[in-house]
């Protein structure tokens, strides 16, 4: 179970590397806000997975925060694109 | 009833139940992230890059958080479930904007889009033809 929690984590690492090359190189400004979101929430899910496997609640209560902060992040970058200013 | 199954105790066998459904979850979640991902690099435009990843992300965030959920702690399922109903809520209103200012910067709501969708399908009735 440890080792196959592990790979999964490993997955999913390469999975972020993937969205990071995605925010680095989109061709679009929204592509990049887009691939920022998904990158929130990949690491949120890294986070789930470490405590599922230390069995602790301690990572989630960061993902939690690190989910708000994709969301309100999220909607400021797009507000701030297509009007100019965040509030 | 086979022996073999007065040997275990029912706890064990719950347990056991609940690591095949951790792992059943986990490579589920894995999977769906895994085409978000792919969905996010191979196509074309913005939007489309928003109906791959919009929602299968979050599918994928549940199944890993229910995973994680069936190690039976108290605290981790409380926030787990505060997560996935964070997720539901969120989620689709990020999309939404995200999709609102794809929507406003790609010239479709000021009436370019139809000459455009006229040229992409010419192509498509001549090839018919011939």
């Amino acid at each position: 179970m440890d080792l196959f929690l592990q790979f999964a984590a490993l997955w999913m690492l390469i999975l972020l590397v993937v969205v990071l090359s995605m925010v680095a190189r989109g061709p679009d400004t929204l592509t990049r806000i887009l691939a920022l979101d998904t990158l929130g929430l990949v690491i949120v899910g890294i986070l789930s997975l470490v405590s599922h496997r230390l069995a602790s609640a301690l990572y989630l209560d960061a993902a939690l925060a690190l989910s708000l902060l994709a969301f309100l992040g999220t909607l400021a970058a797009t507000r701030f694109y297509h009007e100019g200013k965040v509030f | 009833m086979p022996e073999t199954w007065n040997t275990w105790d029912t706890w064990e066998l719950l347990a056991t139940a609940l690591d095949v459904l951790a792992v059943i979850l986990v490579v589920l979640g894995l999977m769906v992230m895994t085409i978000a991902v792919i969905g996010l690099v191979r196509l074309r435009e913005p939007i489309m890059k928003l109906h791959a990843t919009s929602k299968a992300v979050v599918l994928g965030n549940v199944s890993l958080l229910l995973a994680a959920m069936t190690t039976g702690d108290d605290a981790l399922m409380t926030r787990g479930v505060l997560i996935i109903l964070f997720l539901l809520v969120t989620a689709p209103l990020a999309a939404h904007v995200l999709a609102r200012a794809m929507y406003r910067a790609s010239g479709l709501a000021r009436g370019q889009g139809q000459e455009r969708q006229c040229q992409e399908q010419e192509p498509r009735q001549e090839r018919e033809q011939g």
